[in-house]
């Protein structure tokens, strides 16, 4: 069991995530944007975490560079979960530091796979 | 023989002690008397009452008595004179009585009386013969009279030295081991001091500065017995500003029996002063007559006494050499008649010029010419001539130069291809040749009676105004154009140009003439042809101007109708009409400018006015008409390429409106690329959920998430609406069908959908509809694109809740629909690209969208010709006008 945050403003896909994973008999946590998902690290900092790319207030890339420039949360994957059509974007996500990406829309055992994956969670 | 004198007193005691004290006592007595007699000076005794009691031949020699005269006698009264006797004797009685005396043992000068009666000095002596005072005395004389004389002698000599010395008319010191000893009152006058203060100085203490190396070489001299001069002048030591002469006369001389300097002086300041005046003032002359620019010789007799320094220059012989030989030596051969023979008659008494020029040959045969002026003087008291002579061969050649000069001048004037003619204080004072020729008189004819009856009678009146004008200072052109009518009806032109030139110290007017027919015809042929050329220029399809300095000289007609000037318009008014502003026609000023001068060439597209201030383009190019040199004018041409430049204009603006449409594709693939993907991975997730934890799922939960995909459904078709109907914009296929419309009702029923579109919505909305509002003729289906998504928006962008207020109006010309919240607002800085499509506010957060909506409203509203207006602050509100 892993405790693992979702950050996405779409809220029927995130409920969706948040249902999936505790089903899967995960801790989850959620936010809607950027801003409350920095929070939420900070306040309890997750295993993994699922971030949209495109969000209001700061958006999934900014997100990860404040993480990575924090010493004591640089470590946490990350994992986006993105709409956009642009994969150089996405691209720059993984330079920057994202463990790895879906697209949406993507099949509820891609996020089994990255959860038993080399992250070790289960 | 003389008897022995008995010195001592007889009736001394007799017994046979006392005889052989007595013998004794006669022994030394005879041995005195004897050593007393033989004593060649006079010697006397007497006894304490004054009888003498011994008397040597001595005494006999000087006082006149012999021994036995005056053994017995009182001293006194024998040779002591009678004013003397009574002191003499009471001085004795003292002296016997008390002991005291004023003489005993002394030498004293007294004066005695000899036997005949003579009083004489004496030198006396007088002791006490033993320790009884009674028992008497010796004395002891000597005649000093011879000395008292000889002294008398030298006192008086001293005295009247000494008057001498006082009187002298010099000063006199004697100086002893260089202090003054001696110096008598005309020393101490000249030096202006004191007697005591001149006594005991050093000497050299008295001499100025400047002469005390030869005083005290003096000194020395005379020290070491060199011989010296017998008289020195030197200069006195002064506080004085005065300076003042002495002359000394020193010598060595014995003074009180050693060595000594007498030195007498006198005072010579006046002297001195005198002759410096008269040699500085010699000096002074001496100078002059040796640096003054002019030679100049003395002439006595028939020889050279004086020559000066410029004197020998001029002759190039030293002044010896001149004195010598003289200075005719110097003077040209064929000059010396002249010289002697002024000389002769000068002398002769006859008045002959006193200034004359005459040459110099000089052994290298060059030739200088002198001036030379002559006087007569006095000369160390005889009459001599005086010559003063200068070097005058610059001016002469001058004056040649300046000769030859003139003959060149007046044969160019004369050979001149331009007539001439000096008209001076209205007289004609010189015509040249070609003057004359060209109104076909002789230049004495010229002269004499002008040229006026040669101009064309029809010109008369030009040159007399002219003349007029010229007289009465009022400005004349200096160049004009006259014609001359000459014999046989020749017709001929002539330039005229008048100038003022300066002619015997006073002003005359210098006429020049040329012959300009030939040009005249010229001009007129040219006249024709420029005509022809006109015509030609002004029937060419471009514009043509011929300007300079900017202003135009030519414009032919094709550039009048360019612009819609008339060509006099061009030509008098301003070019710069002709552009945007001032800036923008100096600017391009320098910038043509500068081309020209570099290239002689200038061509660019640019636009210009015409008078109505439309503007037109232009291809424009210029040339310069002389060489890289735009002052000498400037011809352009004007080419209307407007068309051309439209047509550019056109493609640009084409090629913008796809550059946009290509923005707005690539918006649009990103766009519903995110909203088609993010609404199917939340069908995807919500299908998965149910297939593989369908039994693991709440009924209420699975409910839920059915529902997600029937919300997901809905927003991908509303977003394909939307798109479709954007489609048809972008198609020009959304129509405007108006129809005569019931504008209450319609917003009523917007109002309605609105509200029940957000069945969990926390605002209350408020329609404030006037309760009359004018039939219009409307789009129903784009009004209801229009206020349903303003509306719906208002709703959407409210989350917390507030008040809307849809309010409707007329305000007579248009219909007034405004909507306004209490939202979220609209950062400032995106209200310009509200509108476009795609495009959703930075601030919306959660809340969907598509970013279409508005788009939609603005195209509608366009479609409608009405226009729609946003005022918005974040967090405060917004409102949307639309004025239909």
């Amino acid at each position: 069991m892993a405790r693992i945050l979702v950050i996405d403003d779409e809220a029927p896909l995130r409920q969706n995530l948040v249902r999936f994973l505790r089903l899967e008999g995960h801790e989850v946590a959620e936010a809607s944007d950027g801003e409350a998902g920095l929070m939420s690290v900070r306040h309890y900092p997750p295993d993994l975490i699922f971030c949209d790319l495109m969000m209001p207030r700061m958006n999934g890339m900014d997100l990860l560079t404040a993480l990575k420039g924090d010493p004591a949360l640089h470590h946490i994957p990350f994992f986006f979960i993105s709409a956009s059509a642009e994969p150089e974007r996405l691209e720059q996500g993984l330079k920057l530091g994202a463990a790895g990406y879906l697209t949406k829309p993507f099949n509820l055992s891609q996020i089994s796979t990255i959860l038993s994956g080399p992250w070790g969670l289960c | 023989m003389t008897p022995e004198p008995s010195f001592h007193h007889t009736g001394v005691a007799q017994d046979a002690s006392m005889n052989e004290a007595l013998r004794k006592a006669e022994a030394r007595e005879a041995q005195l008397r004897s050593l007393l007699s033989s004593a060649p000076e006079p010697v006397l005794g007497m006894n304490a009452q004054g009888i003498v009691t011994a008397w040597n031949c001595g005494a006999t020699d000087i006082l006149g008595w012999t021994y036995e005269e005056a053994i017995g006698q009182r001293l006194s009264e024998m040779i002591i004179p009678a004013k003397y006797r009574d002191a003499h004797e009471a001085g004795m009685k003292r002296y016997v009585e008390t002991g005291e005396a004023k003489v005993i043992n002394r030498i004293i000068e007294i004066e005695a009386q000899h036997k005949d009666g003579r009083i004489f000095p004496i030198e006396l002596s007088i002791w006490q013969v033993s320790d009884d005072r009674s028992e008497g005395f010796g004395a002891y004389i000597r005649d000093v009279s011879e000395r008292h004389r000889n002294q008398e002698v030298l006192r008086e000599s001293e005295e009247r030295y000494r008057s001498v010395v006082e009187h002298l008319g010099e000063g006199m010191f004697v100086a002893q081991g260089n202090r003054v000893v001696f110096s008598n009152a005309q020393a101490s006058q000249i030096m202006r001091v004191s007697n005591t203060e001149l006594l005991g100085s050093d000497p050299i203490t008295w001499i100025h500065p400047d002469d005390l190396d030869e005083v005290l070489k003096l000194r020395q001299d005379l020290q070491e017995g060199r011989e010296i001069r017998e008289q020195y002048e030197v200069r006195l030591a002064s506080s004085e500003s005065e300076l003042r002469w002495i002359n000394i006369r020193p010598k060595q001389v014995i003074w009180g029996k050693s060595r000594a300097t007498l030195t007498f002086f006198s005072e010579i300041t006046d002297r001195k002063s005198m002759l410096g005046a008269l040699r500085r003032s010699e000096e002074r002359y001496r100078a002059v007559i040796e640096h003054v620019d002019s030679g100049m010789v003395v002439l006595q007799g028939d020889h050279l006494v004086y020559a000066n320094r410029r004197a020998s220059e001029i002759a190039r012989m030293d002044s010896t050499m001149l004195l010598k030989v003289g200075f005719l030596h110097s003077v040209h051969p064929d000059d010396h008649a002249i010289i002697l023979d002024r000389r002769a008659r000068r002398l002769a008494g006859e008045d002959v010029p006193s200034r004359y020029e005459v040459r110099l040959r000089f052994e290298d045969g060059s030739i200088r010419w002198i001036e030379i002026g002559v006087s007569v003087v006095p000369w160390d008291g005889k009459p001599a001539t005086i010559t003063f002579f200068s070097d005058v061969t610059a001016r002469k050649n001058m004056t040649h130069a300046l000769h030859l000069s003139e003959e060149r001048y007046r044969a160019v004037v004369e050979h001149s291809g331009e007539g001439m003619v000096v008209v001076h204080e209205g007289k004609f004072v010189f015509v040249n040749k070609r003057a004359a020729e060209m109104v076909q008189m002789s230049q004495q004819d010229m002269l004499r009676e002008g040229y006026l009856h040669r101009v064309h009678p029809q010109d008369h009146a030009i040159v007399d105004e002219r003349r007029r004008k010229r007289i009465a200072g009022e400005p004349v052109p200096d160049r004009y154009e006259i014609r001359l009518l000459l014999p046989g009806d020749v017709l001929r032109w002539i330039e005229i140009g008048v100038s003022v030139v300066p002619w015997d110290g006073t002003q005359a007017s210098l006429t020049f003439f040329s012959d300009v027919t030939e040009r005249k015809y010229a001009e007129a042929v040219l006249q024709r042809t420029s005509s022809e050329r006109e015509a030609i220029l002004n029937t060419a399809l471009v514009g043509i101007s011929l300007s300079v300095d900017r202003r135009n000289l030519w414009v032919n007609e094709k550039f009048a109708e360019m612009t819609s000037y008339s060509r006099d318009e061009l030509i008098s008014g301003d070019c710069q009409d002709l552009y945007a502003d001032l800036r923008e026609w100096e600017q391009w000023g320098k910038q043509q400018n500068a081309a020209l001068k570099r290239t002689g060439s200038f061509s660019q597209e640019r636009q210009m006015r015409r008078r109505n201030g439309a503007t037109f383009w232009v291809q424009m190019s210029g040339r310069c008409v002389r060489d890289c040199d735009p002052t000498g004018g400037v011809i352009w041409t004007f080419l209307d390429i407007s068309d051309r430049i439209q047509a550019e204009q056109n493609t640009l603006a084409a090629l913008e409106k796809e550059k946009e449409l290509n923005e707005l594709r690539s918006r649009f693939v990103s766009m519903t690329s995110h909203e088609f993907r993010t609404p199917l991975a939340t069908i995807l997730s919500s299908a998965e959920l149910l297939k593989y934890y369908g039994d693991r799922l709440p009924e209420s939960e699975k409910l839920d998430v059915i529902q997600t995909i029937e919300n997901s459904v809905h927003r991908m078709t509303q977003m394909l609406d939307r798109v479709l109907l954007l489609g048809k914009v972008d198609a020009h296929m959304l129509e405007f069908k108006p129809s005569s419309l019931d504008l209450i009702l319609l917003c009523q029923s917007l109002v309605r959908d609105a509200v029940a579109q957000f069945p969990n919505g926390k605002c209350v909305l408020e329609a404030r509809l006037a309760a009359e509002l004018p039939n219009g003729r409307y789009d129903e289906k784009l009004l209801r694109h229009i206020f349903s998504n303003l509306l719906s928006n208002a709703i959407k962008y409210s989350p917390n809740g507030g008040l809307i207020v849809f309010d409707v109006r007329h305000d007579g010309s248009k219909t007034i629909f405004t909507v306004s919240d209490q939202g979220i607002g609209i950062p400032a800085e995106e209200v310009s690209h509200l509108f476009k499509s795609f495009h959703r506010a930075s601030n919306v957060g959660d809340i969907q969208g598509t970013g279409l909506g508005l788009a939609i409203v603005k195209t509608s509203v366009d479609l409608h010709g009405g226009d729609i207006t946003v005022h918005s602050s974040v967090t405060q509100g917004t409102q949307f006008v639309v004025r239909l």
